[in-house]
């Protein structure tokens, strides 16, 4: 097994059983739980959820980074235009969906989330995917607590 | 494998969206803790739940007003009081945000002091706001809570 196929089988090893147990707490003993050990138990499922898609996603983007620059081409920059305008316009309109579907606070929830989950992969630009991934997860845990603690009530 | 082969590899830079087989060893190892221990979380969680036996369920009316009735036997008292310290009964409205409920207390519903195998007959009225979203809604949603049992129920419709 090579390097990349190893660590894929520990993203993906973590990212299924945090599946399993997200399954397992909310779709198959919802009501048997109290509230507040639903709350509890969200750190049990979420942190191997968060670790395995982080060591998947630094993975891609770590060989991305490594991957041998493209050759000179005449239509490298129209490519990049175009690739960057039908981006922004399909992430426009997933924006404007999301805003049309729900209320303005869970969208910008969903937006601040999707924000703070791209950040280490901007700010990690020589590590590993394994620094992606364990610095990622050591985020969100100061961040879910202050969800569970300051937002969640009030929903 | 040829001499060429085995140079090409020995050569190649250990791409940094790998790991090491000593890494991967010790994450698995980490894993299978960690469900271990999830696992262990999950089943202590759900035996402190497992208190309250449902008899009935069901939406009536109450001098003109809506009211929700139960029948539950409480099979056990709570090993934790966590949350809260004596039985409430919680009942909220379906649709929302904004959601409207209206949390009742064991001496508001005036039931007797809670015990092991007894089974109490709940009526509780609905009114003000979540009468009226009980009207558009045609359902509610109630729950049974006493520290970390929880007795807790998909809608209840007319």
């Amino acid at each position: 097994m090579t390097d990349v196929g190893r660590a894929r089988l520990l993203y993906g090893s973590a990212l299924a059983l945090g599946v399993v147990l997200l399954f397992f707490i909310y779709g198959k003993h919802f009501n048997d739980l109290s509230e507040s050990r639903l709350v509890l138990l969200s750190f049990v499922w979420f942190f191997p959820v968060v670790f395995g898609v982080y060591g998947l996603v630094g993975q891609a983007t770590v060989k991305r980074r490594e991957a041998p620059p493209a050759p000179a081409s005449t239509e490298g920059p129209e490519k990049a235009a175009t690739a960057a305008v039908v981006g922004g316009a399909v992430g426009a309109i997933i924006i404007r969906v999301i805003f049309r579907r729900m209320p303005p606070i869970i969208s910008l929830g969903l937006l601040l989330v999707l924000g703070l989950f791209m950040l280490p992969l901007f700010l990690i630009k020589k590590g590993s995917a394994l620094r992606i991934a364990t610095v990622g997860t050591a985020m969100w845990i100061p961040l879910l607590v202050a969800f569970l603690v300051f937002v969640f009530p009030s929903l | 494998m040829s001499t060429h082969s085995i140079l090409e590899t020995a050569q190649a830079p250990q791409s940094q969206a790998g790991i090491s087989s000593t890494a991967l060893g010790v994450g698995l190892v980490v894993v299978a803790l960690y469900a271990i221990g999830a696992s262990v979380a999950v089943h202590q969680a759900l035996t402190y739940s497992a208190h309250f036996d449902l008899k009935r369920e069901a939406l009536t009316e109450l001098n003109g007003q809506p009211a929700l009735e139960v029948e539950v036997t409480l099979k056990a008292l709570p090993t934790s009081l966590w949350g809260d310290k004596s039985p409430k009964l919680g009942i909220n409205s379906v649709s929302g945000p904004p959601y409207v409920w209206n949390d009742l207390t064991w001496e508001q519903l005036e039931l007797p002091e809670p015990a092991a195998g007894a089974t109490y007959q709940i009526r509780a009225p609905i009114t003000g706001e979540l009468a009226e979203r009980l009207r558009l809604d045609g359902a509610v949603k109630w729950s049974l809570s006493w520290g970390e049992a929880r007795l807790r129920q998909h809608p209840l419709s007319k």
